[in-house]
């Protein structure tokens, strides 16, 4: 059984590579600073995604550099100016292969963990075991 | 909203007192200190400037959230300062990042802390294993000419290749030059510890061969020292794209 430290170390473990694509996907909906996208991914996520918010910025200077978001720095109405993310086409192009992978991956351990595949492996039977060729 | 910043004027009708303003602020700063020391040599001085000012509002925003929500402002600031991770983990995030994107800290102004963490690196690990070294030197089962304890002693030599291809991997700047300088602080010792240890075995060769022995091991160190770091340093620029960095002298 977890208790809580656990549970948390798992979800920072899951979350492990998976920034990027949370930033990309907050970023698609409309240019933020890096305040609002750690605010909008915990909305998102209604708290369950806990983000060590200082790790965003080096993944945004990542992405910034491979050309997937752009930023700017920009008055706020109210404090010092604030670097404003948008994301590229380039970066746009990335969410969706991102999207797509996960998508895979999610289905495959849900079948996993459900013990309910949907997808037929040619040579493997549903239990698992290797089939038998009926010719020898 | 309360803000933290010394300029501005604290919101008194809260009953928060301006030296409490002061605390939360400094929390802060103490904080980004930590974070940014070891992206010196690393990132550009503008762009730790400005990466320390996105990440200064950042924790101001959610100590600001704190305080709304009816925190004391140090309070606050020590929860946003939890929410942004530790310090350590943050400027290790970042070094990955530099290392897979070079920022061209190194590269456009060559400093003095990027020889000095490259020598650092070199004295440290060129110093375990000449500790290592000196640990098997003393447990030598049997004369130095015996098959087994030659093995032993060759084997010490590869302790300086692994130490050298750590160094070259781990250093960012002239890391063959930074083997030499920590073997010339090592040579006196390691030579120390062979003359030492043939006095203590009380062999005919003392003194004069355990200083040429510690000698031997020393410029074969140096040598075999300099060429796995150069090699690993080479390899791994050419691996993972970072620019060769050479400072001007």
């Amino acid at each position: 059984m977890y208790d809580g430290d656990q549970s948390a170390t798992v979800r920072r473990e899951l979350l492990k590579g998976n920034t990027p694509t949370m930033v990309l996907a907050v970023l698609s909906r409309g240019p933020m600073h890096g305040y609002g996208i750690a605010r909008e991914i915990e909305r998102r996520s209604h708290g369950a995604v806990v983000l060590r918010e200082g790790t965003l910025y080096p993944t945004l200077y990542g992405l910034e550099q491979q050309g997937m978001v752009t930023a700017d720095w920009q008055p706020a109405p109210s404090g010092p100016k604030r670097r404003v993310y948008r994301i590229t086409e380039e970066g746009l192009a990335e969410l969706d292969a991102r999207t797509r992978s996960w998508s895979v991956f999610v289905r495959a351990i849900s079948n996993v963990i459900g013990g309910a595949p949907d997808v037929h492996i040619p040579g493997i039977t549903p239990a698992g075991h290797v089939a038998r060729d009926p010719g020898r | 909203m309360y803000i933290y910043r010394a300029s501005h004027q604290p919101d008194m009708s809260r009953g928060i007192r301006a030296d409490d303003a002061q605390t939360a602020d400094e929390l802060i700063e103490d904080y980004l200190d930590h974070l940014m020391a070891p992206l010196v040599g690393e990132m550009p001085y503008r762009m730790r400037v400005a990466v320390r000012d996105e990440m200064a509002s950042h924790l101001r925003a959610v100590a600001d959230a704190y305080v709304e929500l009816g925190s004391e402002p140090d309070a606050a600031a020590r929860d946003a300062i939890g929410r942004f991770g530790s310090a350590g983990l943050v400027a290790r995030r970042w070094m990955a990042e530099l290392d897979r994107h070079p920022a061209g800290g190194i590269a456009d102004a060559p400093s003095a802390v990027a020889h000095l963490r490259s020598q650092r690196a070199a004295l440290r690990w060129f110093g375990a294993a000449a500790g290592l070294s000196a640990l098997t030197l003393l447990h030598l089962p049997g004369h130095i000419l015996d098959t087994e304890v030659q093995i032993q002693y060759a084997a010490a030599v590869c302790l300086s290749a692994v130490a050298g291809m750590i160094v070259g991997w781990s250093t960012r700047i002239r890391p063959a030059w930074s083997v030499v300088r920590a073997m010339s602080v090592l040579a006196l010792p390691m030579v120390g510890t062979y003359v030492a240890w043939a006095w203590w075995r009380g062999w005919d060769y003392w003194p004069f061969w355990g200083f040429v022995l510690g000698a031997l091991q020393v410029t074969a160190w140096s040598w075999v020292g300099t060429c796995s770091a150069s090699a690993v340093y080479w390899a791994r620029t050419a691996l993972t794209g970072i620019t060769r960095r050479w400072a001007p002298q």
